[in-house]
């Protein structure tokens, strides 16, 4: 399986901050690919740059092959779809306008015909003749897709297109978009909406404050993130003491509201829990197995991530880091 | 270069620019009727060369900073990475609008002037509005062409046009009256085109002029602009 977009060794720099991080992965062919992230996570700025918008600081990308600054890349770029941080709309032009201006810069005739289709195809046939500045920010956006599609893209690059959506929009969004694969169109979308890169994507790159953090098939993500642990729910009375007489066990336990702790570890079943509390004189309310999805792993990632570069950060020696606390304190 | 053309047709900024510089010369007309066309060829210079004048600099500001204003100078780029060509396309397309309209505003104001003129003693010669016409659209390219620039320069299309037009009004104009320096400045350089074009009594200047000198003079300064605009296009990253 061949790659239509890679990220070498990205890395880019505003200032002293750093916006994208060693970045690495690929878009393979024929997927829909995920670029998963919370806001500020370096996502559009990746996107920026695999487009030839922005420049890399170090590091490399392609797109279908071709790195932005050789004399081919226009070519890989007019295949290419784009929605990048919202549509690029011209707001006081009609739909149809729109596109015949997406048409005239891919060079495309009798472009009239294929304009009605994808209007049509994003729900918008009925609104063809009108000003899109009077369109509502979904349908702006389902506009937006249809320009990134038009002259049959080989990859569409789309950055937060449910951004603003109502749930009937993001729906209709992302059912576009899981059809895309079938026209011969591979997808890079980017979004922080967890649930929606679980439901549209076959894989997932997460990133956080512009590193990398894991990069794989939806369902590896997910299993990666082990069990997803249960929810148990007692007297909330009890709650601290459940939650200690758990981690006595050897089991992570989070408390949350109303008696119910967040239980993760290694939990063959539901014994497990029930066994050391019934010991301990605590009765349970409730157990349910928690669910395996993205968010869960997402979670599990990115705060296994933290603890890295906190633990990167701390000095080797224990000694050191109470010398520096005591001079810290003294100053 | 199609896209922009299709920019140019489509969007309404052009076409309302091409309304009011055309309602201009259209009430020029009634004002040469009413009062006469006056001394010193104002009529022509203020009724004919002023509206071209403004249309040609918020054409050349509106083709740069439409995409600005419009947030789709990425969606430009992703159809055409080569930017200089798409300052080339873009430049292009400005200077023809900008010709474009001098030359049909010419076109109106010759048979118009020279009607609502005839039931006065001053009559306008359809000689006389052609040859303003022709150093019109003469002086017009260098405006287009700053206008464009200076809407690259500041990535907006209002930065463009208060730009454009602080330049032109205050620190052209002003740097035009330093003994020597003032030679070298672009109001001075085109008003020396005009001259030539038209005539000292059509124009009401008397220049020495060295035509040669005030071409290359502008050249250098609108080769400094475009160079300026296209440096800053080409080196920043496009949001």
């Amino acid at each position: 399986m061949s790659a239509l977009a890679t990220f070498e060794n990205l890395t880019k720099r505003y200032g002293s901050g750093v916006a994208v991080d060693d970045l690495s992965f690929e878009v393979p062919d024929g997927q829909v690919c995920g670029l998963l992230g919370p806001n500020g996570a370096g996502k559009t700025t990746a996107i920026r740059v695999l487009l030839g918008l922005a420049e890399p600081t170090s590091g490399s990308t392609t797109l279908l092959g071709v790195p932005p600054g050789h004399r081919t890349f226009g070519r890989a770029v007019r295949r290419v779809g784009t929605l990048i941080e919202g549509p690029a709309l011209f707001s006081r032009a009609t739909a149809r306008q729109n596109m015949q201006i997406e048409a005239d810069a891919l060079g495309l005739d009798q472009s009239r015909a294929r304009i009605d289709d994808l209007l049509k195809l994003v729900d918008l046939g009925g609104r063809a003749d009108t000003r899109c500045g009077s369109f509502s920010l979904g349908m702006k956006q389902r506009l937006g897709l249809a320009i990134s599609l038009m002259g049959d893209p080989r990859l569409v690059v789309l950055d937060e297109p449910t951004n603003g959506l109502d749930p009937a929009g993001i729906v209709e969004i992302r059912q576009l978009i899981e059809k895309l694969p079938e026209r011969g169109t591979t997808v890079l979308v980017s979004s922080h909406l967890l649930a929606e890169i679980q439901l549209m994507c076959d894989r997932a790159a997460i990133l956080q404050r512009g590193r990398l953090v894991a990069d794989g098939t939806i369902a590896d993500l997910i299993s990666g993130g082990g069990n997803a642990g249960f929810s148990v729910r007692v007297d909330p009375s009890l709650t601290e003491q459940t939650a200690a007489t758990l981690s006595r066990a050897g089991l992570r336990a989070r408390p949350g509201e109303a008696g119910t702790i967040d239980v993760t570890g290694e939990i063959e079943n539901g014994m497990a829990i029930s066994q050391p509390l019934a010991e301990a004189g605590i009765y349970v309310w409730e157990l349910t197995p928690g669910r395996a999805d993205l968010e869960q792993a997402f979670l599990r990632l990115t705060d296994e991530s933290d603890k890295e570069e906190t633990a990167m950060k701390a000095p080797a020696d224990p000694a050191l880091a109470i010398v520096g606390k005591e001079a810290g304190d003294a100053a | 270069m199609r896209p922009e053309l299709r920019k140019l047709t489509v969007l309404p900024t052009p076409r309302w620019t091409a309304v009011a510089t055309l309602a201009a010369v259209l009430i020029a007309g009634l004002i040469i009727a009413i009062t006469g066309a006056g001394k010193d060829h104002l009529a022509l210079l203020i009724g004919l060369g002023m509206p071209t004048w403004i249309a040609s600099v918020v054409l050349g500001v509106w083709m740069a900073g439409l995409e600005y204003g419009q947030k789709t100078m990425r969606r430009t780029l992703t159809r055409n990475p080569r930017r200089i060509e798409v300052v080339a396309n873009k430049l292009a397309i400005a200077v023809l609008a900008g010709v474009g309209l001098t030359v049909l505003a010419t076109l109106l104001a010759i048979p118009l002037f020279s009607l609502a003129s005839s039931g006065h003693d001053l009559k306008v010669a359809a000689g006389d509005t052609l040859a303003v016409g022709i150093g019109n659209v003469a002086n017009n390219v260098i405006y287009v062409v700053a206008g464009f620039s200076f809407g690259l320069i500041t990535k907006s299309m209002a930065g463009g046009t208060t730009a454009a037009l602080t330049f032109f009004f205050v620190i052209d104009s002003l740097l035009t009256e330093i003994p020597k320096v003032g030679d070298y400045m672009l109001a001075a350089v085109s008003v020396e085109i005009f001259q030539e074009i038209v005539g000292n009594d059509v124009s009401q200047t008397d220049l020495e002029v060295n035509l040669v000198r005030a071409i290359l003079v502008s050249l250098l300064w609108l080769a400094a602009f475009v160079g300026l605009g296209t440096t800053r296009f080409v080196k920043t990253d496009i949001d």
